[in-house]
């Protein structure tokens, strides 16, 4: 596989590595885990394998081999030797064939997943890309043009020719639960209490959009100001993804995939983890609400999103079971 | 030393919980909880993720599909997570009984590494000789890493050279001796950073051995003596 041009902010990862924040070494790994698993099974490779995350404008990639591929997340036109891919299915690419992306349509993050296994260099039991400390993923670094990433067990691809590609029929259907599309579940923070009535009001009642300028680290919001009772320096303490920050002007940051591991500004709620991967995919266009639930339908959530991967992976591992049989 | 301390456990969203043994710096606190971290890196818990220390807090993360298997009647995932946290804390044996490390760090004070040092000397009206002497005569405790990889977290500096932090980060170089409030730090890698940056050290503050092994100069608990060396010194160090 080949970068034939760079993205903006292309990237290897994966779950992100676990164990070392005590070190001061943040987990990173996917900002969209939902979308990077899904994409993952439906190419027939272990959920947690290494897949290359891009933002738009996204690479141009080069396969010279036949491969299995799956793409999905955020919505960038994708195509493949010219012809338009749909999101969130198996595709089987002939030898010399061409992946871009053309256009933004929709979402932040696009994933797109090889079967086969990664060449890709792991750090601390991750593949991860710390850009921080140039290590893990792709020589530490984001994807630039000319680099091949080279695939092993690479899964036999038939009846596809050169420069031609195959949509196959089965898809992952997506994950729906019960909120509004624009609605981020979120937990109280420690220093909830800390913010004033009229603050806490604002916060649950407005609109915020997600800045430009958010990145992997974390995502600034803009919305009305949400003011403290009390200007208060906590020492620093550790924080989560999902972690809403709240600055000393009243702006809030959501921390992200790549957040440090620690941080001393209050802490007024969390985003649950089953809504990482929608804040994850909101661009600025896309206003967001805040809703302050409980503990039982965060978990509740959660449970039932990973339900909905345990079905997709047995349902995958049937169809490539079935496909390799043929 | 006391062995008791109270603390508070609150949730840190839906997958992790904060010990909060209060807002404080203390180095008995900070004992204690490098005491528990200690144990609980040595005594694993099914469905822990890891456990990170910080000034006076611990924070564990957990994976929820693992300990809801041990859910009874209507208790939470997160409830049955701080009834294993608790048992932990309720252990005597977490007290740290370790002597401190004591480790010698060669600062160089020179300008051309310091980008912050007049406007601190400015401010503080003192000179740079009070600078070093007030900077570097304190042994200080590192209570904690985090932030960057290998940054550590000491205390507590002299309040007459006491700065709060920059308004806007700006680019640090690895190796830059930082202060912010009553606290300083090395910066172990180049980064955005928002501290006033007061000199710089040549010693490396991290080692990578291999892609399973990463080691930090400093760990918490360490008592660092800083000590002043000239831009020679720095240089062929």
């Amino acid at each position: 596989m080949k970068i034939i041009k760079a993205g903006i902010c292309d990237s290897i990862q994966d779950c992100g590595r676990h164990g070392f924040q005590y070190m001061g070494i943040n987990p990173g790994g996917a900002i969209d885990m939902f979308s990077m698993r899904t994409v993952n099974l439906l190419a027939g490779n272990s959920e947690y394998a290494p897949v290359i995350e891009m933002s738009f404008p996204a690479a141009s990639v080069f396969f010279d081999a036949p491969a299995i591929i799956a793409i999905g997340g955020a919505d960038f036109s994708a195509t493949l030797n010219g012809k338009p891919v749909p999101l969130f299915h198996p595709v089987k690419t002939g030898a010399n064939s061409t992946l871009k992306f053309e256009q933004w349509k929709e979402g932040r993050w696009c994933y797109l997943a090889v079967n086969g296994t990664m060449g890709a260099e792991k750090w601390l039991g991750s593949y991860s890309t710390h850009t921080k400390i140039n290590a893990g993923g792709w020589k530490g670094r984001l994807l630039k043009k000319g680099d091949i990433i080279p695939f092993t067990d690479l899964a036999p691809v038939q009846d596809v020719d050169d420069k031609k590609q195959e949509v196959l029929k089965w898809k992952a259907v997506p994950f729906y639960d019960s909120a509004p599309a624009d609605e981020i579940f979120v937990l109280p923070g420690n220093e909830w209490d800390y913010i004033t009535d009229e603050g806490k009001l604002i916060f649950q009642e407005q609109l915020f959009s997600v800045s430009r300028t958010s990145d992997r680290m974390g995502y600034t919001l803009e919305g009305a100001a949400v003011s403290i009772n009390m200007p208060c320096e906590l020492i620093s303490s550790v924080v989560d993804f999902g972690t809403i920050q709240l600055l000393p002007g009243g702006q809030m940051i959501v921390l992200m995939a790549g957040h440090q591991t620690t941080g001393g500004y209050p802490r007024i709620a969390h985003v649950i983890k089953a809504h990482r991967t929608k804040i994850a995919q909101l661009k600025e266009d896309k206003p967001l609400r805040f809703k302050i639930t409980d503990i039982q339908t965060a978990e509740e959530l959660l449970l039932k999103q990973e339900h909905h991967l345990t079905i997709l992976k047995n349902g995958c591992s049937m169809m490539w079971a079935d496909y390799f049989k043929k | 030393m006391r062995n008791y301390f109270p603390y508070t456990i609150f949730p840190l969203g839906d997958t992790a919980l904060t010990v909060d043994f209060g807002n404080c710096i203390d180095q008995d606190i900070s004992a204690h909880i490098m005491g528990v971290f200690k144990y609980m890196q040595a005594n694993p818990v099914q469905g822990f993720i890891e456990c990170v220390p910080a000034y006076s807090s611990l924070t564990i993360f957990y994976n929820p599909a693992i300990l809801k298997k041990e859910i009874r009647s209507r208790e939470t995932i997160s409830d049955i997570a701080k009834e294993k946290l608790e048992e932990i804390l309720e252990k005597k044996s977490c007290t740290l009984t370790d002597q401190p490390r004591t480790v010698k760090m060669p600062v160089c004070y020179d300008e051309a590494v310091a980008p912050d040092l007049k406007t601190i000397l400015r401010e503080k009206k003192i000179t740079k000789q009070e600078l070093i002497s007030l900077h570097s005569s304190p042994a200080y405790r590192v209570y904690m890493l985090g932030f960057l990889p290998g940054f550590a977290y000491m205390g507590e500096i002299n309040e007459k050279i006491a700065m709060p932090r920059k308004a806007t980060p700006q680019k640090v170089q690895a190796g830059s001796v930082g202060i912010a409030g009553n606290q300083t730090g090395i910066y172990p890698i180049n980064s955005p950073g928002g501290w006033h940056i007061i000199g710089r050290t040549p010693i490396k503050l991290y080692e990578m051995k291999d892609s399973d092994n990463f080691s930090t100069f400093f760990q918490p608990g360490d008592i660092v003596q800083f000590y002043s060396i000239s831009r020679d010194e720095f240089e062929n160090y």
